[in-house]
């Protein structure tokens, strides 16, 4: 097993060499000039422009800037931001506590929900509470996470006064923000559950089960859901991955920084060092999840070894 | 110190109480809080802070320093912060700041200022000639990137240090503009002595002036707490008192969701905000627990600049029916909700030389439009769209993503269709945005801009060395604009400097240049509770120093 974990961590570096050369490439590739976007409106001489380009380090062939880059990834520093002179490493740090407790809290919401929702109507088939957990579900699916944030402000915050409508720090600022972005994964969670408990649930090996006279309870959590999770968890893995980084929206809507605004606005401001580190930061959340997701297959199925 | 805490607020409310009885009940709300305030100079209640106020703000920024930035928002917290030299009361009006008094030379190539001699910075350093010395030289050094501040300092050579409190600023041509520009936040003085201890942490991490607040601390993206600078004794007599801020802190809270933003307005999250939709702007009008502050905003409202380098808004008759054949009024009420006024000028209403008279030649008058267009040879086509010499008369209109953007350039090309003119929207985001209009693709692309000096505005939006990539994008070279704006940055005299600024502004709606669209207010919206806030004439700055939060 540790040996596994070694050979993946060694691969995960060229993993991320290539992000880094990908991302390095692609921002080149898309037009507009870095200087000329922090300039934007202002007015600025050809001259000022070239003065800016060259204190931003852009006026040096691609390459060598490619090189700069790595030789300071090689020392741990990502550099500073061309917009904001702010180290990169601390606007990344700034934003992950924050996103980290928001993915935490609606991660666990989403799991609990869809997995109860897709595995009541699974078990339920054919009844009221199936169609009615999957009229839920159909609902996360459907309806826009924009709307749903403003929904809860308008009702928990301005009527009813329970929850702060913003801001980050405590338990009560994270309510709102969870519940809608947990509903809004929970949902597709629920519905792949569904479809993956009902697959499992008519297999020889569970009827077998229950002719050993096993308690129902025992039969679904034993023989069903552990067969149906070997799908279930990759894409929680990825839900994940997209919910510590793509939240944009709803950090937006309840005014909370985060990895995902900050990308986003990087990408916007042709911030190459910004954009290099939050992408990398990304890129190592997912090879760590994948990790972990690739290691939980093992202990679900005995029959995937690592060796 | 909670306990303490709590005790100045019990005595702030039996004074405040014991002078709603003086003050009679008889009088408004308003009236009283007039009266208070007269009656609890200079107190010493009041000099105790009463609370904090949270200001919900619509984005982030890019730095704290204000001398490097291009956010208006950083002159709104920056203003708390450092000191500027003068204070601008009215249109070309000044009051003292960090500096007593001030001269300038004939010619407007050299101020000298007079500095206060007992202002001490937040790390404790005295404020001395050589800090506005390293505060100015920084803004030029290209290190800075320096985005406002450097447009502000305009053609800056150097700064002598005459003696440790006189200090004489040069310019390498007439800058006439310069107090206006010394009176922003931008050109607030820093600590030289932080400066050099923080180096590049100086913007991002910290930020040292000698204002009314000091930075506690900064979470990007999230919040800026500021707390009251209790050395505080420097303040410039316009204000109401002077000594420490009433207020503890102010929290800057960024919120860029509109319907959040108001939100916490309602919920008391936050006690002041900017930005207010215009949407919403009867509600919180009628509201009882809330004010709006609406103040007409200086500078070049919302407008349309054409591009003079491209067929067919090189034509002057095209360029003219734009003018004339957008419903500007129709324009301000459906796209504006009528908050903001139909513009017709290159300045707002409320700019120094603005002349009114000007604005007969931008009406909304689709027949003269249509009647230009056919003078120069445009005939309508089969389908509606003018044509002539086989070129179809369609405008490519580059704009960015924001959904006001849109709303207006809808409208615009539903006006222009009615005069046989087709509109071709190309909605893209800033990069791309930007490459287009600096590289002369568009014929069409919106403007706003904020701004108290009208050679500034003026000098932006039409000298020819802003054209071809800078900021006239509409690419109009006119020797005798030029040398108008130049004179107007030259001109020190209120009264020609007016004739001038008419002069420029009649020529520019004479060659057609731009066509206007709507003046937007500045529109702030406060509890009730929030008292004495005090905002500059330009609109753009909401000041604190002042303030209190009635209980």
């Amino acid at each position: 097993m540790l040996r596994y974990l070694m050979k993946r961590a060694l691969l995960a570096i060229p993993t991320m060499f290539a992000v880094s050369v990908l991302v390095f490439v692609i921002l080149h590739l898309v037009p507009g000039d870095p200087a000329a976007i922090f300039i934007g409106d202002r007015p600025a001489s050809p001259e000022r422009l070239a003065q800016i380009r060259h204190v931003m380090g852009l006026d040096r062939p691609l390459l060598i800037q490619y090189g700069d880059f790595l030789r300071r990834l090689g020392r741990g520093d990502l550099g500073r931001s061309i917009h904001t002179n702010t180290s990169v490493l601390a606007e990344l740090l700034t934003r992950i506590g924050s996103s980290a407790e928001l993915a935490l809290t609606s991660f666990a919401i989403a799991v609990s929900l869809g997995l109860g929702l897709g595995l009541i109507s699974a078990l339920r088939r054919g009844t009221w509470v199936d169609a009615g957990a999957m009229l839920v579900a159909l609902g996360g699916v459907s309806m826009p996470i924009f709307w749903l944030a403003s929904m809860l402000i308008f009702v928990f915050s301005l009527k009813l006064g329970w929850f702060p409508a913003t801001g980050f720090g405590g338990w009560n600022r994270l309510v709102l923000p969870s519940v809608a972005l947990g509903f809004i994964s929970s949902a597709t969670l629920a519905r792949l559950v569904r479809s993956s408990v009902l697959e499992v649930l008519w297999q020889p090996y569970v009827t077998t089960a229950r002719s050993k006279g096993l308690r129902e309870a025992v039969v679904i959590r034993r023989h069903v859901l552990r067969n149906a999770f070997i799908s279930i968890i990759t894409v929680m893995g990825l839900q994940f991955g997209a919910l510590l980084s793509g939240a944009v929206i709803t950090e937006t809507v309840f005014a909370r920084p985060g990895v995902g605004k900050l990308l986003v606005d990087a990408i916007l401001n042709k911030d190459f060092p910004l954009v290099q580190g939050a992408v990398l930061f990304v890129a190592v959340v997912y090879i760590v999840v994948n990790l972990l997701v690739d290691v939980s297959y093992a202990y679900l199925d005995p029959r995937i070894r690592f060796e | 110190m909670p306990l303490q805490f709590k005790g100045d607020l019990t005595m702030e409310r039996l004074k405040r109480r014991e002078l709603f009885r003086r003050a009679g009940w008889g009088l408004s709300a308003l009236a009283a809080s007039q009266v208070l305030h007269r009656l609890s100079l200079p107190g010493p209640a009041y000099a105790q802070a009463t609370g904090t106020l949270t200001y919900g703000m619509a984005g982030g920024f890019d730095t704290l320093d204000v001398t490097a930035t291009t956010f208006t928002r950083v002159g709104r917290i920056g203003l708390h912060i450092v000191d500027p030299l003068v204070w601008q009361t009215r249109p070309g009006q000044f009051a003292p700041g960090l500096a007593t008094s001030w001269t300038a030379s004939p010619d407007a190539t050299a101020y000298t200022f007079t500095l206060r001699n007992d202002v001490k910075f937040h790390d404790g350093t005295p404020l001395t000639a050589e800090a506005v010395k390293v505060t100015f030289d920084r803004i030029v050094d290209p290190e800075t990137k320096s985005q406002t501040a450097f447009s502000f300092i305009g053609p800056y050579d150097r700064t002598e240090v005459v003696n440790p409190f006189t200090v004489r600023v040069r310019f390498k041509s007439p800058y006439a503009a310069f107090l206006d520009g010394a009176s922003s936040p931008y050109l607030g003085i820093l600590s030289p002595a932080a400066l050099k201890r923080y180096g590049k942490d100086f913007g991002p991490v910290v930020f040292v002036g000698s204002g009314p607040f000091m930075l506690q601390s900064y979470h990007a993206d999230a919040e800026v707490n500021l707390i009251r600078n209790p050395n505080y004794n420097w303040a410039s007599r316009i204000f109401q008192h002077n000594g420490p801020p009433y207020l503890q802190r102010i929290v800057f809270r960024i919120i860029p969701e509109d319907a959040t933003r108001l939100a916490t307005l309602e919920t008391g999250e936050t006690l002041f905000i900017e930005d207010v939709p215009t949407s919403d702007y009867q509600r919180l009008r009628n509201a009882r627990d809330f004010a709006l502050l609406e103040i007409p905003q200086a500078g070049s409202g919302w407008s349309v600049m054409m591009n003079q380098q491209r067929a067919p808004t090189n034509d002057l008759a095209v360029r003219r029916a734009v003018m004339h054949g957008i419903d500007v009024a129709g324009l301000a009420k459906t796209v504006w909700d009528g908050v903001f006024k139909p513009a017709c000028s290159p300045l707002t209403p409320n700019m120094f030389g603005f002349d009114p008279n000007t604005c007969k030649g931008t009406a909304y008058n689709p027949d003269l439009a249509r009647r230009l267009l056919e003078e120069a040879g445009w005939r309508t086509g089969p389908d509606g769209i003018r044509t002539k010499d086989g070129q179809r008369l369609r405008l490519e209109f580059f704009l960015q993503p924001p959904t006001k953007n849109q709303e207006m350039a809808a409208f615009v090309q539903a006006s222009l269709k009615a005069i046989g003119i087709e509109v071709n929207l190309n909605v893209v985001a800033r990069a791309a945005y930007l490459d287009a209009v600096r590289s002369g693709r568009h014929h069409l692309q919106f403007w706003w801009e904020t701004g108290t000096d009208p050679g500034g505005i003026l000098r932006i939006l039409f000298h020819s060395s802003n054209a071809g990539g800078g900021t006239n994008r509409s690419n109009y070279k006119n020797q005798e604009m030029d040398r108008l704006i130049d004179q107007i940055d030259a001109t020190a005299d209120p009264q020609t400097r007016t004739g001038l600024v008419v002069k420029a502004q009649q020529k520019a709606i004479d060659d057609a240049v731009m066509a206007y669209l709507a003046d937007p207010p500045s529109l702030y919206a406060q509890a009730r509770t929030v008292q004495h806030v005090w905002v500059d004439w330009g609109g753009n700055y909401p000041y604190f120093y002042d303030t209190r939060i009635a209980r």
